[in-house]
């Protein structure tokens, strides 16, 4: 990895039956400039029914919104979600992570955090937000502080004293409501103080963290990401005085994989020649699987500054809609966007890779992320096919057991995780389950 | 501490009516948890205690479970030791045979089905009989005395006092 954004870790609690921190690991311990991540960029999580891995996906997703939709909290509809999916004992759901960003010389670690809690008036609300950084060279440095949010106050904020003052008093009210980097984002668009005034290296660690943020991707099933959309837009178009920098990082991955996704119904009219690219590539993915497949057709219909999509699937005797398409083809079709991006360099999260996909397929794909991708992929699955492909990587197999303790798998000898795991061979999954145990209740 | 306890039971996999009884015996009394970990090993017939098949998954289970202690417990029916000298040889044999290896023996007298259901079934019937047992709940109905005896009296078992030395009751 010569340059870019690797997310180390996740640690996360209080999300569906999390009750108690979960922690997945995307490298080894030890952070040096000796970093290489090539051996870490896949990892699967196994687990029985009911043992944590949708919500660990869910938990990134509900990150992800906090951090990208500046008003998630204030939403009715979020509240609801999260009276729903935050642990019904706990009321309190935390997520944690550390990435760092690589440039030829240098390694910056950072390490964020966020707990949300129930407030006394029964809404959900940020008890705490704390982003730190340390040079990532040597494995013995420690963080320091970026800035930390308590109970809606700023404890602590790497800047002025001046700069702090003006933070806090326009921030006031903000902190519970809004991830700090919304508060911060509107301060700086607040053309009445001049962007000299703001220290640049503020700037610098909260658009790392914003790049950070628009690198990860999210597949739990559903739906466009609009406000990926939006704000990778505005990170593009506004001035922060960091506009070389945002450059240089989008250089790196093409406009084409950032800006939409063919999954995307809605689609700008000046990305349209780059959706109609991404839509040819998505027609050359499909082949591979269906080699009848003529071409992949958009019934496209103006709306304002939009084109609303429709895909058809021609297979030169007939026309199918992308929506009646087989399960399988239509799952290809959704995980595609994913796909792209973590050959990218994005960083991507699926749940439930497996479901509806042919094994080879699966496997094959799994191989191609091992060999040719660059960036990070991270998915839950019940198929223990890609095992015998995964541990020849480090840290790719991880096992999430009922009650929520996390198992990487390591080598033991001639042992395979495939038959460690199905036989109940894995600590804390021991799988107490045979046949017999259905005699008497499923038949006479 | 994990605890993997191996069960060797005389039946095969596809008549598997023994482990039935002392799975219901294990989920209606005992507390079970990701630490504990339940193996099976189906000898296929009593007489094949000590063969180099059984001892080998044995071994291959032993070797498997490498983050707690492994416990064996050999399951074994009686059959009519008090009147017949080829089976009273047979358990001396097999008794001997576990505290060589410091395996504990669970024995039923004179067999499983004369402990939970108090009267011989004929072969044929064993499975439909274990799964009326397990729909009905009639384990709810077994007194535990019966299932905690040190001397194999007829329809007695010396199970929950071995269980007990590696599970906590309910």
């Amino acid at each position: 990895m010569k340059k870019g954004l690797y997310l180390l870790n996740i640690t996360v609690s209080g999300v569906k039956n999390i009750k108690e921190e979960v922690r997945l690991n995307f490298y080894k311990k030890t952070i040096d400039k000796k970093f290489n991540p090539k051996k870490y960029r896949i990892k699967a999580i196994y687990g029985e029914n009911g043992s944590g891995k949708s919500a660990m996906i869910t938990a990134v997703k509900i990150f992800h919104d906090i951090t990208l939709q500046e008003n998630y909290l204030g939403e009715s509809k979020t509240q609801r979600f999260l009276d729903e999916i935050i642990n019904k004992t706990t009321h309190t759901f935390s997520f944690s992570c550390e990435y760092l960003y690589k440039t030829h010389d240098i390694i910056i670690v950072y390490k964020y955090a966020i707990r949300i809690g129930k407030s006394k008036n029964g809404v959900y609300e940020i008890q705490s937000e704390v982003l730190q950084t340390k040079n990532g060279s040597y494995s013995s440095n420690h963080y320091q502080t970026i800035f930390e949010i308590q109970s809606g106050e700023l404890i602590d904020i790497h800047c002025k004293k001046e700069e702090r003052k003006l933070i806090e008093k326009k921030s006031f009210n903000l902190l519970v409501s809004h991830a700090f980097i919304h508060s911060y984002a509107a301060i700086l668009n607040d053309d009445s103080t001049p962007s000299s005034f703001y220290s640049q290296e503020l700037i610098k660690h909260q658009l790392f963290f914003l790049l950070f943020c628009t690198q990860i991707k999210i597949y739990l099933g559903e739906e466009d990401q609009h406000e990926l959309y939006f704000l990778q837009k505005r990170l593009k178009e506004e001035d922060f005085g960091q506009q070389k920098f945002i450059d240089e990082f989008f250089e790196q991955r093409t406009t084409q994989d950032l800006f939409f996704n063919v999954n995307d119904k809605q689609i700008a009219k000046n990305y349209f020649a780059q959706y109609k690219e991404k839509v040819n590539r998505l027609t050359q993915f499909i082949r591979i699987f269906k080699s009848d497949l003529v071409s992949i057709d958009i019934d496209a219909k103006e709306n304002g500054e939009f084109y609303v999509c429709e895909l058809n699937l021609n297979y030169g005797d007939y026309v199918i809609n992308k929506e009646f398409e087989s399960t399988g083809i239509k799952k290809l079709i959704r995980l595609f966007d994913c796909f792209v991006s973590a050959s990218n360099g994005g960083i991507v999260f699926v749940d439930e890779m497996d479901s509806n996909l042919n094994d080879v397929y699966l496997c094959k794909l799994i191989e191609y992320f091992m060999y040719y991708g660059k960036g990070q992929l991270c998915f839950t699955t019940h198929n223990l096919d890609p095992m015998s492909i995964l541990k020849e990587n480090r840290n790719s197999i991880d096992f999430l057991s009922s009650d929520n303790h996390l198992v990487s798998w390591t080598a033991r000898g001639n042992a395979t995780p495939e038959n460690c795991y199905k036989n109940g061979m894995i600590e804390d999954s021991p799988f107490n389950i045979e046949a017999s145990d259905f005699v008497g209740i499923l038949g006479e | 501490m994990a605890i993997q306890l191996i069960f060797c039971v005389e039946t095969n996999k596809k008549a598997d009516t023994d482990s039935i009884y002392i799975s219901e015996v294990i989920r209606h009394m005992y507390q079970l948890n990701n630490k504990i970990k339940l193996s099976w090993v189906y000898m296929d017939s009593k007489n094949k205690y000590d063969s180099r098949s059984v001892l080998q998954k044995i071994k291959e289970k032993k070797e498997n479970y490498i983050f707690g202690k492994t416990k064996v417990i050999y399951c074994i029916d009686t059959d009519d030791f008090e009147k017949n000298i080829k089976h009273e040889k047979e358990l001396a044999q097999i008794t001997f045979f576990c505290q060589q290896h410091e395996y504990d023996l669970v024995w039923f007298c004179h067999d499983i089905e004369d402990v939970f259901l108090g009267k011989k079934i004929p072969h044929s019937n064993k499975v439909k009989e274990a799964s009326a047992f397990r729909r009905n709940e009639q384990i709810k109905t077994i007194s535990q005395d019966s299932l905690s005896c040190t001397d194999k009296k007829i329809h007695t078992s010396n199970i929950l006092n071995v269980l007990d030395n590696y599970l906590t009751r309910k």
